[in-house]
């Protein structure tokens, strides 16, 4: 059935793309996260440095708490 | 002392004393450094006396403090004693405040039963909360300890953290800027909403602000005393009466396009920076509701509680109804005009549209009770020939009774080829005049400048906090047989002064 056909791949498509906007914006959020040095990796006492609100882990980062400022 | 006993006879001043110390502790209002008007150096605050808080774990949303609880009495400020029950006097007000509105009883998870606090975690001018604890410190600067603890405004602030997690868990980690940005306004916003629990505070605050609630005020002002040992050692960072101020004028910007840091007085995607949007459209809406309220009348404090109480169950309905998506804060905001009482929803999209959470369409379409009109108008020239010739805007979205709009705004030739600067690389591709106008005309929607009369479609029903004063509006809507047009009334500051603009 051609139409239907049309719209699973413009419904494919649009989730493609949102999944690229989606990823862009994580992106961003991690870029500000390093750039601002708000995030670190726990010493050997277990804690995270002062200031630091999100934990490095796989080349990624997890927010761990939230700041009053 | 506020609401300090009557003297007494000796005797029965040690009566009574013994009677207070198992009922009364002294505790701060929101902040030590909270003024009416700000002074520099700020001095501290008057006290006031509270009922002891009854922090157990019997009831929603239990709270621990782990340092040793002193004998419930008041304590003079400056002690740990009476840090201590200023701590747990803003935690169980604002904990009971949220257990009423959420209907939460308990906490995240990974939190435990009780939501553990430790009043001096170390030395840092912070806070924390990390879904096991509120961390709070202390830190020296200019001669004075700060005790960040000591601030109802930052312990409130914490526990909407917490609060918001219990009720959205999924926002925690998003990962996006503005859901990262909405969880610090929740915290502002609890820390505002707590504080309006307190029948001085919103007798303080009425009084302040002469009753429009968007004006800057102790309330309004949030963290004074962290703020002023922040900006001793970071003058730009932090606004300069406090840590940050809900009265601001930011609009709504896709935060790609901020810088990371930015001075306080400009806006970046730093979360905490980018959060003063939307706290300031929720005091806008505050206001906005408490205008509701009072129906032209002075504002009591039974109708603030009452504002408080009604913003904050909206406020609760759309965190649980938007989507967590890159662009949260227009989702909330929407479904917030959705969640409101219809009397109230105008308040409400007003709130957000001054500041750009919600555009002006989007607002109406949030708000779908608001009828539209759709009957076209013709564009017709000006009859004065000082003005410049009439454009027509077309303006459907606006809800209006027409959907054109005449502005005077047919441009004379340039005489200079200029043009602003973009973001990225280049120049501002240069705006056609129906475009200007447009924008023109959407600003002063956005900003409440127009004056509409007796005309209550559309946009024009939208509740603003400048809404109570003929006087601030630059401009008027009037009808010309069938055309709607727009005139400038009068230019002004652009400050609210009420006074200095004719």
């Amino acid at each position: 059935m051609p139409k239907k056909s049309r719209a699973g791949r413009g419904s494919y498509a649009k989730k493609t793309k949102s999944k690229a906007a989606l990823q862009d914006q994580r992106e961003l959020y991690k870029r500000g996260v390093l750039i601002r040095g708000e995030a670190g990796k726990r010493g050997k006492d277990g804690k995270l440095p002062p200031g630091v609100t999100h934990e490095i882990v796989d080349g990624d980062v997890v927010r761990v708490r939230y700041s009053m400022f | 002392m506020k609401n300090s006993p009557s003297k007494t006879s000796s005797r029965k001043k040690t009566s009574a004393k013994v009677v207070e110390s198992a009922t009364q502790i002294s505790t701060w209002e929101n902040d030590p450094f909270s003024q009416a008007v700000p002074t520099d150096p700020p001095t501290l605050a008057t006290p006031i006396l509270r009922p002891v808080p009854q922090l157990g774990s019997t009831g929603p949303l239990p709270i621990t403090i782990n340092e040793p609880q002193p004998a419930p009495r008041q304590y003079n400020s400056g002690t740990p004693e009476f840090r201590y029950w200023t701590a747990a006097e803003a935690l169980r007000r604002g904990g009971d405040f949220w257990a009423r509105i959420t209907g939460l009883g308990k906490w995240f998870t990974s939190v435990g039963r009780d939501l553990s606090v430790n009043l001096d975690a170390g030395e840092d001018f912070n806070a924390f909360y990390d879904r096991q604890n509120l961390d709070f410190f202390h830190g020296s600067v200019a001669g004075l300890t700060v005790f960040s603890g000591e601030s109802p405004d930052v312990v409130c602030h914490e526990l909407g953290h917490a609060v918001l997690d219990a009720l959205r868990p999924q926002l925690f980690n998003a990962g996006f800027t503005e859901t990262a940005a909405f969880h610090e306004s929740f915290g502002d916003m609890s820390a505002i909403l707590s504080a309006l629990q307190l029948p001085s505070m919103r007798q303080d605050v009425l009084l302040e602000t002469h009753g429009s609630l968007s004006r800057s005020s102790s309330l309004s002002r949030i963290a004074e005393q962290l703020g002023f040992a922040i900006q001793k050692v970071a003058p730009s960072a932090v606004e300069g009466d406090c840590l940050r101020n809900a009265a601001n004028s930011f609009f709504y910007r896709d935060p790609a396009t901020l810088p990371p840091t930015a001075p306080a007085s400009t806006l970046s995607s730093e979360p905490h920076s980018f959060s003063r949007i939307f706290t300031g459209a929720f005091l806008d809406v505050l206001a906005g509701l408490l205008s509701v309220q009072a129906d032209g009348n002075i504002p009591t404090d039974g109708q603030l509680l009452q504002v408080s109480e009604n913003a904050a169950r909206y406020l609760v309905a759309a965190v649980r109804t938007a989507a967590v998506v890159p662009d949260y804060y227009s989702q909330v905001a929407a479904a917030m005009v959705d969640a409101s009482d219809p009397r109230d929803r105008n308040a409400v999209a007003g709130g957000f549209v001054h500041h750009g959470v919600l555009s002006l369409s989007a607002a109406v379409t949030a708000g779908s009770g608001v009828a539209r009109v759709a009957a076209a108008a013709p564009v017709k020239p000006g009859k004065e020939p000082a003005d410049l010739g009439y454009i027509s805007v077309a303006c459907a979205e606006y809800g209006l009774e027409s959907d054109t709009l005449l502005v005077h705004a047919t441009p004379e030739p340039s005489r200079l080829q200029a043009s602003g600067a973009a973001f990225g690389v280049g120049s501002v591709p240069q705006v056609g005049s129906d475009k200007a106008a447009k924008d023109f005309v959407e600003d002063l929607l956005q900003l409440g400048r127009i004056d509409f009369g007796s005309t209550k479609a559309g946009v024009s029903a939208f509740a603003h906090p400048f809404a109570h004063s003929r006087r601030v509006k630059t401009h008027e809507i009037v009808k010309e047989g069938k055309d709607l047009q727009l005139r400038r009334l009068r230019f002004d500051c652009g400050f609210d002064c009420g006074g200095c603009c004719s």
